[in-house]
C-alpha cells in the first residue's frame, strides 16, 4: 500500500498527517467486508461500486465517501451526492487536470458542500489551484515535503478570478 | 496602454518568487525533470537544442518604451545580444542560462513583464491585431477584451493542465488579420443592433500537423458574457480532451471527433449552469479595460487642429524629391484612423537577418524611436514585424531616415521578402529542417525590389516542422521542412489565406525538394503566377482561379 501524506484543513490552519494507510479501492470488496452503522470511518465507494450498494446494502447509518474518476459524469449521481460526506477526486497524474475541472462542477453545478479531497500523484505547486477550485483536502501518492506542501497552498495571496466557492 | 494595479505587481511577485523555489527545487533534485518540465514551461522556459529558450509574453503585442529598453537589457546582460519576435506576437530569448532564468524573470516583473504561460497546456497570450484602434474598418478596439481575458486567463486555477495548448485570438476588424479561424478559439467582435458589442465565437480552429478551420459555435455572444463561455469552452475540452495521444489532444480534435452541433450542445449546457452565477462582465469593467486604450490626447488635439496647422516639409514634396522614401510610405506606411497620423510598419526582415531577430542596440533605438515618435509604445506583429501605430504625418520623413539608419526602413511589407519563418533546425530541438537558410536563400534570389513589388501582395511562410509556428499552411506560399532518412527537404505548398481574405489551408505542390531546389521552384511559381496574372490580379486571386495544376506542372514537368 502507498504512503500517503494528508493535508486537512484543521481549525487551526492546516494539518499534516503522515500515519493515515489508506487505499480507497479496498474498502468495499463485493463480500468479505460489509460496512456496519457501528463503525465510526467513512466507507469509501467507487461509482460502479456504489450503484451496487446502493440498491443491495442496508446503509443506514454508515458514513458514505465516494471515490471518483477523473472521467466521471457527475449527471450519473447528481441525486445521491447529499449522501457523502466526502468525494475523493482521483489524479492519476499531474498533467491530468480534468480532476480542476471535476472538482469545480461538484461545488458549482451540484452545490456539494462536504469534503471533496484531490488524491493521487500531485505536486505541491498545484495546491493553491486546487484549493480555488473548491478542494479542502489532499493526499499524495507521491512523496512530497510537508512544510513544502503546507506553504504552497499560499502561494498566491490574491487572484484574477473569482474562486469556486466551497 | 494597460497599466499594472496592485493586484497584479503582487501576483506577479508572488509568480516570480514561486518560481525561484520551484528552480531551486529541481536544482537540488526534490523536483524530477518530469515534474519540473509543465512548472518551468508555464514560465515560459523550453530547452532548445543548444541551450534553454525563454518565451517572454507580449500581451496582444503592446510594448512600451521603458519595456522595450528591458529587453534590451536583458538581451544584452543575459543573452547573446539579440531576441526573436514571434508569430504570436511574444518575444524569445534563445541563449538564456537556467540558473539566470529567475532573476531574469525578476528584471522583467519590474517592468510589468513576465513569461507566465507562454508555454505549456495552459490558456496561452492572446493575440490580435496590431493595428487595433487605428484601423478604419474596425467595429470596436479588441485590445479592451484582450486584457479582460488575460487577466482572466492568467494564473487560472482550473486550466493550467489541459490535454494540450490552448490559444485564443480576437479580431476587431471587419477583415480576419488575426488568422482567428486558426485558433482554439477565435472572437470576432460584432456590433449587434439591439443588443450592442459581443462577439461571434469560433472553435476547433489550428494549424501544426492537423491543419484546421475553427467552426463557429455561436453566432452572437453578448459581451457581458464572454468570460462565462469561454469557461464553457475550456472546460468541456479539459473534461473531453483526449490525453492518450499529444498528437490527438487539441481541441480542434475533439470538435471534429464530435462534430461541432454535439460540441455546441454540451458547451450551451455547461454555459447555461453557470453564466448568472459567473463573473458577468459589467458594462463598467468593459469600459474601465477601454479607458486605457483610449487615443492618446495630442492626436485628439492634432485631429482638432488638422485644420490649422500644415506639416512644413510635406510628404508629397518629399516623394517627388526621394523615390526610396516614396516606396518605403506606399509599402511601410498604412491609413491611421486619423488622417493626420499614419500607423508605420519597422520591418524586421532585411535580407541575412533571420525574419523577426532584433538585436539589443536596435531594441534601443526602437524604444527611442517609439517615445519620439509614437506616444513611447510599440507593437509586434503576428508576421513578425513591429508597428508604431500613432506617427504623426508630419514626422514621416525623419522616422524613415531614422529607421533606415537602424536597418527598420526595408520596404517590403507583405511582400515576397516579409518572410514569416520560425528559427528552425538552428534553433528548434523540435524542427525536422533548417528554416532561416531558406528564406535568407529566397531574400537573396528576389533582390530587385521592382520586380517584388510588381508580384503585389504576396506572403511567403517557412516553418522547419509540422508544428507550423511560421504558419505555412497559411500563406499564398507555404514551405515545410521535412525529415527524410537523415537528409532536410522542404514541401511547398499553395494556396493557403489566413482569413484575410477567405480561410483556406493550403495544397502540397507535390514531393519534397531539396535545399538548394527551392528558390528556383519559387521562381517557377511566380513565373506562372505572372504568366495567368489579368491586370493587377494578386497571388491569391490568380491561385483562386487556376489551381494548383498549372504550377504543379511547372515545377515538375
Amino acid at each position: 500500500m502507498d504512503k500517503l501524506l494528508q493535508l486537512d484543513q484543521g481549525k487551526s490552519g492546516w494539518s499534516v498527517d503522515r500515519s493515515i494507510e489508506f487505499d480507497e479501492r479496498s474498502y468495499l470488496s463485493a463480500d468479505q467486508n460489509s460496512p456496519s452503522a457501528s463503525d465510526s470511518k467513512v466507507w469509501l465507494f467507487t461509482l460502479s461500486q456504489w450503484q451496487l450498494a446502493r440498491h443491495k446494502l442496508d446503509l443506514t447509518g454508515i458514513h458514505c465517501g465516494l471515490l471518483l474518476d477523473a472521467d466521471a459524469d457527475l449527471s450519473d449521481i447528481a441525486e445521491d451526492l447529499p449522501r457523502f460526506g466526502v468525494v475523493v477526486i482521483d489524479f492519476p497524474h499531474f498533467n491530468d487536470g480534468r480532476g480542476f475541472s471535476l472538482g469545480a462542477q461538484l461545488r458549482e453545478h451540484y452545490q456539494f458542500r462536504g469534503e471533496m479531497r484531490a488524491a493521487g500523484y500531485l505536486l505541491v505547486d498545484q495546491l493553491n489551484y486546487l484549493l480555488r477550485c473548491g478542494f479542502d483536502s489532499f493526499s499524495f501518492r507521491n512523496n512530497v515535503d510537508p512544510e513544502t506542501a503546507v506553504s504552497a497552498l499560499s502561494d498566491f495571496s490574491d487572484s484574477y478570478q473569482p474562486s469556486v466557492a466551497v | 496602454m494597460y497599466i499594472y494595479d496592485q493586484r497584479d505587481h503582487t501576483l506577479l511577485g508572488e509568480r516570480v518568487d514561486q518560481f525561484k523555489r520551484q528552480t531551486k527545487r529541481f536544482l537540488s533534485g526534490e523536483l524530477t525533470e518530469e515534474e519540473f518540465l509543465p512548472l518551468r514551461l508555464q514560465n515560459g522556459l523550453y530547452v532548445q537544442r543548444l541551450a534553454p529558450m525563454l518565451r517572454i509574453a507580449v500581451p496582444y503585442g503592446m510594448l512600451s518604451s521603458l519595456q522595450v529598453r528591458k529587453l534590451a537589457h536583458i538581451t544584452r546582460h543575459y543573452d547573446k545580444g539579440y531576441c526573436h519576435v514571434t508569430t504570436r506576437q511574444n518575444i524569445q530569448l534563445n541563449w538564456p542560462r537556467l540558473e539566470d532564468v529567475p532573476e531574469i524573470l525578476e528584471e522583467l516583473a519590474s517592468v510589468s513583464m513576465h513569461a507566465i504561460q507562454t508555454s505549456g497546456n495552459c490558456i496561452r497570450n492572446v493575440t490580435s491585431d496590431a493595428f487595433a484602434g487605428v484601423a478604419d474598418d474596425e467595429v470596436a478596439d479588441p485590445r479592451p477584451y484582450c486584457e479582460l481575458v488575460r487577466q482572466w486567463s492568467t494564473l487560472h486555477p482550473e486550466f493550467a493542465f489541459l490535454p494540450r495548448k490552448f490559444k485564443i485570438a480576437i479580431n476587431g476588424t471587419q477583415q480576419d488579420r488575426v488568422a482567428m479561424k486558426f485558433h482554439d478559439i477565435g472572437l470576432q467582435i460584432v456590433d449587434h443592433e439591439q443588443q450592442g458589442l459581443g462577439f461571434e465565437v469560433y472553435v476547433g480552429g489550428g494549424m501544426g500537423r492537423t491543419p484546421v478551420i475553427g467552426q463557429q459555435v455561436r453566432d452572437f455572444l453578448p459581451q457581458q458574457y464572454l468570460l462565462s463561455y469561454l469557461c464553457a469552452i475550456v472546460r468541456t475540452y479539459n473534461r473531453l480532451g483526449r490525453r492518450d495521444n499529444k498528437y490527438k489532444a487539441r481541441i480542434k480534435i475533439l470538435v471534429k471527433a464530435m462534430g461541432v452541433e454535439k460540441f455546441r450542445t454540451l458547451v450551451e449546457e455547461e454555459w447555461l449552469k453557470i453564466k448568472d452565477s459567473y463573473a458577468l462582465l459589467s458594462t463598467d469593467d468593459v469600459e474601465k479595460a477601454r479607458s486605457y486604450f483610449t487615443e492618446p490626447k495630442s492626436i485628439k488635439d492634432a485631429a482638432s487642429q488638422s485644420e490649422s496647422v500644415k506639416p512644413q516639409t510635406s510628404n508629397e514634396d518629399m516623394e517627388v524629391l526621394n523615390p526610396a522614401f516614396s516606396q518605403w510610405l506606399t509599402r511601410n506606411v498604412r491609413a491611421h484612423r486619423n488622417p493626420t497620423y499614419a500607423a508605420v510598419t519597422l520591418s524586421l526582415k532585411p535580407t541575412g537577418v533571420a525574419p523577426g531577430d532584433i538585436t539589443a542596440d536596435q531594441l534601443d533605438i526602437l524604444a527611442d524611436l517609439a517615445e519620439r515618435y509614437s506616444q513611447g509604445e510599440l507593437r509586434t506583429t503576428h508576421e513578425q514585424n513591429v508597428v508604431l501605430a500613432d506617427v504623426s504625418r508630419d514626422q514621416l520623413f525623419s522616422l524613415w531616415i531614422e529607421a533606415r539608419g537602424a536597418g527598420f526602413a526595408t520596404p517590403n511589407i507583405e511582400t515576397l521578402t516579409d518572410i514569416v519563418c520560425c528559427p528552425g533546425g538552428d534553433f528548434c530541438a523540435l524542427a525536422n529542417a533548417k528554416s532561416l537558410p531558406i528564406a535568407e536563400s529566397i531574400q537573396k534570389t528576389f533582390d530587385d525590389m521592382d520586380y517584388v513589388y510588381d508580384l503585389g501582395e504576396l506572403s511567403l511562410n517557412i516553418s522547419g516542422c509540422m508544428n507550423a509556428c511560421a504558419h505555412h499552411h497559411v500563406s499564398d506560399i507555404g514551405i515545410l521542412g521535412v525529415d527524410k532518412k537523415g537528409e532536410e527537404f522542404y514541401q511547398v505548398m499553395l494556396g493557403g489565406d489566413d482569413g484575410r481574405r477567405k480561410a483556406a489551408i493550403g495544397k502540397v505542390l507535390g514531393p519534397a525538394s531539396a535545399r538548394e531546389a527551392i528558390p528556383r521552384v519559387v521562381q517557377r511559381i511566380l513565373d506562372v503566377f505572372l504568366e495567368h496574372r489579368i491586370a493587377n490580379e494578386s497571388f491569391a486571386e490568380v491561385y483562386q482561379r487556376i489551381g494548383l495544376s498549372y504550377f504543379k506542372e511547372r515545377v515538375y514537368g
